[in-house]
């Protein structure tokens, strides 16, 4: 099926910005054995409508949903990837140099083909303490998934980025990269590396406000944000980025998305003709397990020679920089170097 | 026990295919259905065994209208053997026989007193019990005809109706289903095709004609040339011979310039 | 020949085999437990809590599920084939299935206001339902069914209604699309224990009633007018059928998705060995088809561990062939 290798990414791409919502009166049960907390904890995190309470850092994490990375991109920017005992996140690229090995050098677990997620008895024979996911799909029992709370039961916390905690249709709003800075905030307290959290969020905004700086007076070319070879609707060009984290990073950028106002959903659905009425300045086009991105640059530029990006030959081939995880810095700098590289 | 079908009228799908046909069985009596095709002898016979509700008109058993009642009160009454049947092949003769007994029981109710009487009783009659556990699907066309005449005897009914039974048998098969048939002494109604065969079966003929009854009758009576020239469009004669038999004797040439009557 | 060994016979050693089945469908799965603590588990001794959660709240529910499905689409197909005088109907063959789908699918993607309210099982059911009654509209010719007709409706209203799925689809998220995708592929990976009690009451019932009604589904096998001469009023028990295989249908869509196949080929397999007599038939069909449904999915969970694959895959390898062999069968 094609849909199926684009999926689970959608999820990582699709987190909005809106606030989480207020904890609810039945507050989970603590998750460690019996014991008393380790220094620094009880650690209470509110996620999803319930509140999950930490005794000590989590020492067997499980990573769920195959096509995104943002989540184990954290745990290693935060350094504490040795207490993961599965991972079924991978991308196979990186913009961090390393990051895709050490990934691929994390512990692995066989996922299921299509959904890209770990079937309920695999995962509860792993014996989490901690699992990690993208959205309420990884968590849906419909979808042979162990659930949130059952779990619980066996003593595992779990996290999902507050925006996408339900099923289908729950995703709404913009995220930002705020959304990013968020996640590592949340998970530094739980792994107790606060200051480690903070420490990346600072040097991040620090980078970013420079670019932002240095490009503000600039023009605003119009960006594509496309990701080749995934599809997610029916219409030839069906992941055109409309309104998602891209959108933040591109302001930051010193571009703006030239296809925002086509939809209020988070990916566009269009066809050739309406592609090619569309004026783009620039393509900021995401590798995600493409074998060859540059040459999907060259056919898009052959589709829409009229392009200026198309003559001016103007495109960065970007990864996982561009969505939710610990390095957004990263693409704001590439992409304003593309878009402005006078100011560099 | 007498059946009495008056003025039957039916339309099906808004073509009119029976006028106001009349005829009488009396107890004991094999009555045959003669005619062209498609001149509504197989839909009289539907009104009969209560598969179609006349337009207008009765159809009575005794005394009672067929009508009043249920399907399953009917059936153990009215036995019909029919041309369409789908019997699997796998199911064994005495699974087939057995099946004869399904009005005699209620919706949900699983075996009744009598019914190994019947089956075995409907099985020696039909001689077929010899054949009992074969598969239905193994047997000759002959042997098949008498094993769903057993299976209509299981119903223990009181009137027969069969649907050109002697099609597609053997002349050997045809003679004996027909013996059989005379010998069970259960009013019948039969459609034929072969007029000899029927002269010689029936106590008496109805020939049907484009939805009317054209004759009723004994076989000699109403087998008359004029009949045989309308309604089936042939030049012969009916006529008793030495032994008693009614044989028809066809001219060499099919009657020219007459329409033969019902085929379209 | 089985067929001359007697119902209870066959019945005591069909269910043995099932039990045993699911035994080893409990004790094998995509995670290794040993035998001996899963006999402990289930006989209730204390064992490794993870491991007891692994088997009470994941495999036991999901076998049970399996054999209830199993069972469930069987009983469907006989009735069916008893129904039509069609010994190729199933509920796919007659777009039933693809009924069922249209509804649930309906719900998953539009939500439940979109089918007036209707849950994805009830959904299901009126989905099933709906595509029946065209289907028996569409298949009769001057008010009798005709087998060939019948056949050909179902196979067309059938594309309809993928078609229709498909456009469904089309309109979902791609979290939801990936929810359908699994769902359409069909799965007892899913299962709950609070799914079971409504399915078993479903199949268990109407395999009952069934089984009592065997007499009259043995008449109605001979053809539409034999069947009313043997006193059957034909048209009251089609509909009653009707309502029965879509109920079976819808509910079994609804818990574990589009399974192909099984309700065409458990019903054939045990009439071939068994014989026709439907009150041999159905309750065989129902322990065969279970049986064979945990088989299948004990297949699904263990040829990838210990990552699972769908179920609709599995009966579609082993049904598809068997259909067309039946078709040559038939022809001859």
């Amino acid at each position: 099926m094609r849909f199926s290798h684009a999926l689970p990414l959608l999820a990582a791409l699709c987190l909005p910005a809106t606030a989480c919502a207020a904890p609810s009166a039945s507050s989970a049960p603590t998750a460690s054995a019996a014991g008393r907390p380790a220094p620094g904890y009880p650690v209470t995190i509110a996620n999803c409508g319930h509140s999950y309470t930490f005794d000590r850092a989590p020492s067997r994490t499980v990573l769920m949903s195959g096509g995104a990375v943002g989540q184990v991109s954290a745990l290693i920017a935060l350094g504490v990837e040795g207490r993961i005992v599965a991972n079924a996140q991978s991308y196979g690229a990186s913009d961090v140099p390393g990051r895709a090995e050490a990934i691929e050098r994390l512990p692995k677990v066989k996922i299921n083909k299509g959904s890209y997620d770990i079937s309920r008895e695999s995962m509860l024979s792993l014996r989490p303490d901690f699992v990690i996911g993208t959205t309420g799909f990884d968590f849906d029992a419909q979808n042979g998934y162990a659930t949130r709370q059952e779990l619980l039961g066996i003593g595992a916390n779990t996290w999902l980025p507050d925006s996408t905690c339900g099923g289908p249709g729950t995703i709404k709003g913009t995220q930002t990269i705020d959304d990013s800075y968020e996640m590592l905030r949340e998970l530094g307290r739980v792994y107790g590396v606060s200051g480690r959290a903070e420490e990346l969020i600072a040097r991040s905004r620090e980078r970013i406000e420079q670019i932002a700086a240095k490009v503000k007076d600039g023009p605003r070319p119009k960006v594509m944000y496309v990701i080749p070879g995934m599809e997610m609707g029916a219409a030839e060009f069906s992941s055109i980025g409309a309104n998602g984290m891209w959108n933040d990073i591109f302001a930051k950028a010193g571009g703006v998305n030239a296809f925002a106002g086509v939809t209020d959903a988070v990916f566009a659905n269009l066809s050739k003709e309406q592609v090619a009425r569309t004026d783009v300045d620039a393509v900021v086009l995401i590798n995600w397990r493409n074998p060859d991105p540059d040459g999907e640059a060259r056919k898009l530029f052959a589709q829409f020679p009229h392009w200026r990006a198309a003559r001016d030959n103007r495109y960065v081939v970007l990864s996982d920089s561009a969505y939710l995880g610990p390095d957004n810095a990263i693409a704001v700098e590439r992409i304003a170097k593309m878009l402005h590289p006078e100011k560099f | 026990m007498r059946l009495r079908v008056d003025n039957v009228s039916v339309a099906l799908g808004g073509v009119p295919v029976l006028h106001d046909v009349c005829l009488v069985a009396e107890p004991g009596q094999v009555v045959g259905l003669v005619g062209p095709n498609g001149s509504g002898k197989s839909t009289l016979l539907r009104t009969v065994y209560r598969s179609l509700r006349p337009g207008s008109g009765t159809v009575r058993l005794g005394e009672r209208d067929v009508w009043a009642w249920s399907s399953r009160e009917a059936a153990r009454r009215i036995a019909a053997v029919l041309q369409d049947d789908t019997t699997p092949a796998g199911m064994t003769v005495a699974e087939v026989v057995e099946l004869g007994r399904t009005p005699h029981h209620a919706l949900f109710t699983r075996h009744a007193p009598g019914d190994e009487a019947a089956v075995r009783e409907a099985m020696a009659r039909a001689r077929v019990s010899a054949m009992a556990e074969r598969a239905f699907g193994s047997l000759s066309g002959g042997e098949r005809q008498r094993v769903l005449l057993a299976r209509a005897l299981a119903q223990e009914p009181r009137l027969l109706v069969l649907d050109e039974p002697t099609n597609h048998l053997d002349i050997q098969a045809r003679f004996e289903l027909l013996d059989l048939i005379r010998e069970l002494g259960t009013t019948t109604l039969v459609v034929m095709h072969e007029l000899d065969l029927a002269a010689r079966v029936c106590d008496s003929l109805v020939v049907l004609h484009g939805g009317r009854v054209a004759a009723a009758a004994p076989a000699l009576d109403a087998l008359t040339p004029d009949v045989l020239r309308h309604v089936f469009g042939v030049r012969a004669r009916a006529a008793r011979d030495p032994d008693g038999i009614v044989r028809l004797t066809y001219a060499a040439q099919p009657l020219a310039g007459v329409p033969v009557a019902g085929t379209r | 020949m089985l067929r001359r060994i007697p119902l209870t016979v066959c019945l005591v050693a069909l269910a043995a085999a099932l039990v045993a089945g699911m035994l080893v469908a409990i004790g094998v799965g995509s995670v290794n437990i040993p035998l001996a603590e899963t006999w402990d588990i289930v006989t209730g001794r204390p064992g490794d809590p993870v491991n007891a959660k692994i088997i009470w709240e994941y495999r036991i529910p999901r076998v049970l599920l399996a054999a209830l499905a199993g069972a469930g689409l069987s009983v469907a197909g006989a009735v069916l084939q008893a129904l039509v005088t069609n010994p190729l109907a199933d509920p796919y063959v007659l777009g039933v299935s693809s009924g069922a789908s249209a509804g649930a699918v309906l719900v998953m993607t539009l939500g439940s206001a979109a089918a007036g309210g209707l849950g994805v099982s009830s959904a299901a059911f009126a989905g099933a339902m709906l595509a029946a009654l065209v289907v028996f509209a569409l298949g009769q010719r001057r008010g009798r069914l005709t087998p060939t007709r019948l056949v050909l409706s179902g196979v067309a209203v059938g594309y309809v209604l993928l078609a229709a799925t498909s456009y469904l689809q089309l309109q979902a998220d791609p979290e939801e699309l990936r929810k359908v995708m699994f769902w359409m592929l069909g799965s007892v990976a899913g299962a709950q224990w609070g799914h079971l009690p409504a399915v078993a009451v479903a199949v268990l019932a109407c395999t009952a009633g069934l089984v009592l009604y065997g007499r009259r589904l043995n008449a109605l096998i001979t053809g539409e007018e034999p069947a009313t001469a043997l006193g059957v009023d034909v048209r009251r028990a089609r509909v009653g059928l009707l309502v029965v295989s879509s109920l079976l249908t819808g509910t079994v869509v609804a818990v574990a998705g589009g399974i192909g196949f099984v309700g065409l080929m458990v019903p054939h397999l045990v009439r071939m060995a068994f014989g026709t007599d439907h009150r041999r038939l159905l309750p065989l069909a129902t322990l065969v088809g279970a049986l064979y449904m945990v088989l299948v999915d004990l297949l699904s969970r263990t040829v990838d561990r210990p990552a699972e694959l769908p179920l609709g895959i599995f009966t579609a390898v082993f049904g598809a062939p068997f259909f067309v062999w039946l078709l040559r069968r038939e022809e001859r």
